[in-house]
């Protein structure tokens, strides 16, 4: 009776957001519970300072046992990263892309997307046998984990990324290839693989089970804008408690305006900020639902200021106020309502 | 903003006006249709979109020193040329120096940017407060005392303890454009500063940057080159606008004393001394403008200004001359193209 064994997912998985994914090609044993040390070599990694996408680490849940497997069976799978063509720097935007979103990373509702491919090993009283050849994959199901500043009640499901293909069969190689598109909104995901091995030349043909990774939708290094003497954070139109994140070149520019503001006209009382992102940006969906109407405020560098009075002079105030301060475009917004800003925005997408 | 905008601004005491001096007051900043305007708006994708460059201004400006309080006054007056096919409702002069106070006639509004990390400046603005519905949205109104073609204002004034120098000009015109919906994605237009008659003025200057110490005379001592430098002309090569702005500074890092009360100049021949007015230690010492006319000395193209500083060395010995004299020569050129 052949004995069972296992089943391990070598997957490469990756951050998302504007899409990103570890470069580092790891080389531990499989055997070794290398998932901490990845995490410590990523944390400290390039990714500081400028807006950088972070790549969370797949783990499994390791709750998950496999059908004949030994009981002391070390879980932690050997977790080689390697992009499919190689990951690419991209020196302007500061983020590892494997392949740019399409239109370039401001792109408004860009898609950006990440290809990456499975791998099965099968084990074997925790030995590990060789490469699965034949692997059917019969679902990848995301799911959503939270995140991503939204909180208290929405309407519907979160939107969550898409693989493509999600079923199929490992190719010659043994690799299964997908291309995982996120959607608009950030925050955390799971990917939940069904696979069932085909494979008669393995020792684990006929397993059938699901592994879960991790991954997660964030535009990362973003600052939170602190109220100062002529910079206040006020007047929430949003259903999300905190919408005040922006990039560190963003917040200085803010910051610079709301000084300039305070000086044009003697005695004047700061400069509001009444919107900017969310901690991970993405859609900040104002009416907890999911969708716009804002269609910017997604990648940390816009902002809606507010002055004491909502008439067109103090829109224009800002206008001036924020262009002064680099702001490349200020626009007044919602004019004529109680809402009436003056929406600035740091980057023209195209 | 309110019709007291225009005097909530600090104003100089009456009782020091016969302290000021009338530096200049002359026509300068010339824009025409024919220069700077927005240029290719194929592109553009703001629905009802239409540019604000039609105007067709002229800036003059009068600045003038005081010598109680060491500080500069410029007003403005600005027109509207006959050709303009808009009212003239927004003029933002982009300056290095620190402004002190601002003035604005009636219904207009002075904002005042200091130099602190941004596009130091002022902007002076005549905005309606409310909107008219139209089929393309919501268009703010114009402000009720625009500058029409055909017409000037004056009144328009900043004061700074900063001398002047070249201030770039951006002159817009009430466009009525209606605005975006906030549904609305964003659109790719001009930005205001291109979509503007661009000019120049004067405006207070921070001087910051020493292009030369000068020439180097047969008669001077090599020691005494550093005397007097200048902030914003070369030796020669130099291109300047009418009218003429000459910055310079006294050596202050040698060790060496510059006597500024020796300092003399003359420009092309005649002596120009007094036009030479002083300025914060941060920046430029003297700054002088000269213009054309008759009478005055600037010509248009090649002028030459020889300046003359002595001093004490710092240090004295038997073969020190205890009186050095650091002369200069600057050729330049003055240039009227608009």
């Amino acid at each position: 009776m052949r004995s069972l064994g296992s089943v391990k997912i070598i997957s490469l998985s990756s951050t998302l957001l504007l899409t990103a994914c570890l470069s580092e090609k790891l080389s531990a044993p499989p055997t070794q519970s290398i998932a901490p040390e990845i995490q410590r070599r990523l944390a400290g990694s390039r990714y500081t300072g400028a807006v950088a996408v972070r790549s969370v680490i797949q783990s499994d849940k390791g709750s998950k046992q496999f059908l004949g497997e030994s009981p002391n069976l070390a879980h932690a799978a050997h977790i080689t990263v390697d992009a499919i063509n190689g990951p690419r720097f991209d020196l302007t935007s500061g983020l590892n892309f494997i392949r740019p979103p399409k239109g370039g990373i401001y792109t408004l509702n860009a898609t950006p997307y990440i290809d990456y491919k499975l791998t099965f090993y099968c084990y074997q009283g925790g030995e590990l046998i060789g490469l699965i050849k034949d692997v059917e994959v019969t679902s990848i199901e995301q799911v959503s984990e939270g995140g991503g500043g939204h909180l208290g009640s929405h309407t519907g499901l979160k939107p969550v990324g898409d693989n493509n293909p999600s079923f199929g069969v490992t190719d010659g190689a043994g690799e299964f290839v997908s291309r995982y598109t996120s959607g608009p909104v950030s925050g955390d995901e799971r990917s939940d693989v069904s696979y069932v091995v085909r494979d008669p030349t393995s020792p684990c043909i006929g397993e059938a089970g699901v592994k879960t990774y991790y991954n997660a939708t964030r535009w990362e290094g973003l600052v939170r804008l602190q109220s100062t003497s002529t910079l206040a954070l006020c007047c929430l139109t949003s259903n999300h408690s905190d919408i005040f994140y922006v990039r560190p070149d963003v917040a200085a520019a803010a910051q610079l305006a709301g000084d300039l503001f305070v000086q044009q006209v003697p005695g004047s009382p700061a400069l509001n900020v009444s919107a900017a992102s969310l901690i991970y940006g993405g859609v900040e969906d104002v009416y907890n639902n999911w969708s716009p109407p804002h269609f910017e405020h997604r990648i940390a560098t816009d902002l809606d200021l507010v002055g004491p009075t909502t008439r067109h002079k103090m829109l224009m105030r800002i206008k001036n106020a924020g262009e002064r301060a680099h702001f490349p475009d200020c626009q007044p917004e919602s004019a004529g309502t109680s809402n009436a800003h003056t929406h600035c925005r740091y980057h023209l997408y195209k | 903003m309110t019709r007291q905008m225009h005097a909530q601004r600090l104003s100089i005491p009456t009782q020091l006006a016969r302290h000021w001096i009338a530096l200049f007051a002359s026509i300068f900043c010339c824009s025409s249709l024919a220069l700077a305007q927005v240029g290719d708006t194929s592109n553009v994708t703001y629905p009802g979109w239409k540019s604000s460059d039609k105007v067709n201004p002229l800036i003059s400006v009068v600045v003038a020193y005081d010598s109680v309080l060491h500080a500069y006054s410029y007003g403005y007056t600005v027109a509207n040329g006959g050709s303009a096919a808009q009212s003239i409702d927004q003029i933002d002069l982009d300056f290095t120096g620190p402004t002190m106070a601002g003035l604005a006639p009636a219904t207009w509004d002075v904002w005042l940017s200091q130099p602190i990390g941004g596009r130091a400046g002022a902007t002076f603005s005549s905005f309606g407060d409310d909107y008219t519905t139209t089929a393309q949205g919501l268009v703010p109104n114009p402000g009720t005392d625009l500058i029409l073609p055909g017409e000037s204002k004056s009144g328009y004034s900043i004061s700074s303890l900063y001398p002047p120098g070249y201030s770039r000009s951006y002159t817009r015109g009430y466009a009525a454009v209606p605005l975006l919906p906030d549904s609305s994605p964003p659109v790719i237009k001009p930005r205001d500063t291109t979509d503007s008659q661009r000019g120049w003025t004067l405006g207070p200057t921070r001087y910051t940057r020493i292009i030369t110490e000068g020439t180097q005379e047969p008669t001077d001592l090599a020691r005494t080159n550093r005397f007097l430098k200048f902030m914003n002309v070369d030796t020669l090569g130099t291109v300047l606008r009418a009218p003429a702005v000459i910055a310079v500074k006294f050596d202050n890092t040698s060790g060496d004393f510059p006597i500024r009360a020796s300092f003399r100049a003359l420009l092309n021949g005649v002596d120009v001394t007094s036009l030479f007015h002083p300025g914060p230690a941060d920046g430029a010492d003297l700054v002088a403008l000269f213009e054309l006319g008759a009478g005055k000395p600037l010509v248009v193209g090649t002028n030459t200004l020889k300046t003359y500083v002595t001093g004490l060395p710092s240090t004295f010995g038997p073969n020190i001359i205890p009186s050095p004299v650091d002369t200069d020569t600057i050729i330049f050129s003055v240039d009227v193209t608009p």
